[in-house]
């Protein structure tokens, strides 16, 4: 559907997006990077804003870049927070509607759904230059879907959402995703990870890993994992046992002798001799969790590793 | 959406309340001259010629062609919008025309109603038809080829009101006084050859008493609306290229 071959983009001297090449389905994509990792850049090179420098970018087999037919079915959520602000928040929509395509016969029903299904419809009159942040991004959302397009880009979608709100984009966009291809840039990580599995990263303009964030695991498999083990102060005791195991390389303990942080390339193993060793000791054991399994992890890996 | 819509989008757009004020401002620069001359004691003919000259060709259609025209694509940019409307199945060429046609509009309606409003306020009801109407046909023309000229600039460069208004104020001001055929480069040479008006007092500046010594012979009106309509088709034509096939990006986004 969303295909890069070798695509590079230069602004001058400085490079946006170098070499990348790949290929985004149905279902949600995370786009995760740094600042000036080129998200955004691959965005626009998506959505047609910008065209590549070198290689080529095609969406339903075509070029995007000002291609009415590409933007039919392709919806888009920008990264600026900007809007017409003596607007309201209906005439925004409407307009916005009315350029996607709708008929303005079918407008006024099609944004009176987009403000209800993103809980705008009680505000529906007020002004966008009066609207937080929140309310702002909400209209941002569903100018984007209001047309059911058969392809989602949102660049940063969850900035700005109070807790409920980001539940409600949450679902809003798993059901986008069930049967489309969402593409969803984020340096919010945890978002993302609950969203979905299925990440792009990349760094420096480059693309550093593609695919299911399990699978990028095993890629980063070499460097250790790290577990936190949190303790009823007996972490020097725990640390005391655990370092002569083949299965720990280090261990610190971080705070007032009730945290210790293991670092162990093979996980399974360790967890097994964890139990036993605790149990031996009678140590009091509060919680122990991975620190590697989120996308925050994987990303610090690939990148420093 | 097609460029029509667009055009009536813009013309409401830009006229809601709040936004109409500057219409409204723009428009009562003409009126207010005529007020004035009046109540100095000018003549209701010496009052149109000065009003109409001063407050409306060199004042509301310069700047209302500045304020529409140079911001038709520049407003997008500047107001970092341009990526809501070019990631819409609209074409580019579409989406220019429309927002040009709204504001040749918008800029050759203020400027009629300013020019109605003056002759009123001159002449009472009992004005030259003939006159007005001409005036009103020209100030249109003139509509027509400064906001394809600014929309032209508004196209290529994020300092196209800047660029118009120094165009506009400067270059068409000071160019008619240079000696030879260089008032042949301001759009104003050919609008005040089509509808000319007496100067107010019907004495010459030094200036301009030079500068007429070394003008060459009026400009005559097929010649006159000739080179209207090649500035205005150039310009568009090059806006519309220019406008389907570069990048925009919002200000910040840009580099």
């Amino acid at each position: 559907m969303i295909e890069l071959q070798r695509a590079s983009r230069w602004y001058g001297q400085v490079i946006g997006v170098n070499d990348v090449t790949c290929t985004i389905g149905q279902g949600i994509t995370g786009l995760l990077g740094e600042n000036g990792a080129g998200k955004s850049t691959l965005i626009k090179l998506v959505t047609g804003q910008l065209r590549p420098t070198t290689g080529a970018v095609t969406v339903f087999g075509e070029t995007p870049f000002a291609n009415s037919s590409v933007f039919r079915r392709l919806g888009y959520c920008p990264e600026t927070d900007s809007f017409y602000e003596h607007m309201s928040c209906e005439e925004f929509l409407l307009l916005m509607a009315r350029l996607s395509g709708v008929p303005s016969s079918e407008a006024a029903a099609v944004a009176e759904r987009s403000l209800r299904r993103v809980g705008m419809y009680d505000s529906r009159k007020r002004k966008l230059g009066a609207c937080s942040k929140g309310m702002r991004q909400r209209i941002r959302i569903a100018q984007a879907v209001q047309h059911d397009p058969e392809v989602l880009i949102l660049d940063e979608p969850m900035s700005g959402l109070d807790p409920v709100g980001r539940k409600e984009m949450s679902d809003l966009l798993l059901e986008f995703g069930a049967t489309r291809t969402v593409i969803i840039s984020s340096h919010i990580l945890y978002e993302v990870e609950a969203l979905t599995r299925s990440i792009i990263l990349l760094h420096r303009g480059r693309l550093l890993a593609q695919g299911d964030v399990r699978r990028i695991r095993d890629l980063i498999d070499r460097h250790p994992h790290q577990v936190v083990v949190e303790t009823d102060g007996s972490a020097r005791l725990l640390a005391k046992e655990l370092v002569g195991l083949s299965s720990v390389v280090a261990a610190r303990i971080e705070g007032d002798e009730s945290r210790l942080i293991v670092e162990t390339p093979r996980p399974d193993e360790f967890y097994t001799q964890l139990r036993d060793i605790v149990l031996a000791n009678n140590i009091p054991l509060r919680t122990f969790y991975s620190q590697d399994n989120n996308l925050e992890a994987v990303f610090r890996y690939l990148v420093k590793g | 959406m097609n460029a029509l819509a667009i055009a009536i989008w813009f013309l409401k757009d830009t006229l809601q309340p709040k936004r109409a004020v500057t219409a409204v401002l723009l428009g009562i620069i003409g009126p207010l001259f005529a007020l004035l001359f009046r109540a100095f004691g000018f003549t209701p003919a010496e009052t149109y010629d000065a009003s109409v000259q001063l407050g409306i060709f060199s004042a509301t259609l310069v700047l209302a062609a500045i304020a529409y025209g140079g911001g038709i694509v520049t407003s997008e940019v500047l107001g970092r919008t341009i990526p809501l409307l070019l990631t819409r199945p609209v074409p580019r060429w579409t989406l220019f025309m429309g927002k040009w046609l709204g504001a040749i509009v918008l800029t050759a309606a203020i400027s009629v109603v300013a020019c109605f409003l003056t002759a009123v306020l001159s002449f009472g009801i009992e004005f030259d038809t003939n006159m007005l109407l001409r005036d009103m046909l020209v100030l249109s023309a003139g509509a027509v080829t400064y906001v394809s000229l600014f929309g032209l600039l508004s196209v290529l460069s994020k300092r196209a009101w800047l660029i118009a208004a120094i165009f506009g104020f400067f270059w068409e001001t000071w160019v008619t006084y240079v000696p030879g055929d260089f008032r042949r480069l301001s759009v104003m040479t050919y609008l005040k050859q089509l509808s000319p008006h007496a100067d107010v007092g019907g004495q010459e500046s030094p200036l301009e008493a030079l500068s007429e010594a070394f003008q060459t012979a009026p400009i005559d009106p097929l010649t006159c609306w000739n080179t209207l309509a090649v500035l205005t088709i150039l310009s568009l034509a090059v806006s519309i290229a220019v406008f389907s096939t570069a990048e925009f990006l919002p200000t910040e986004e840009a580099g």
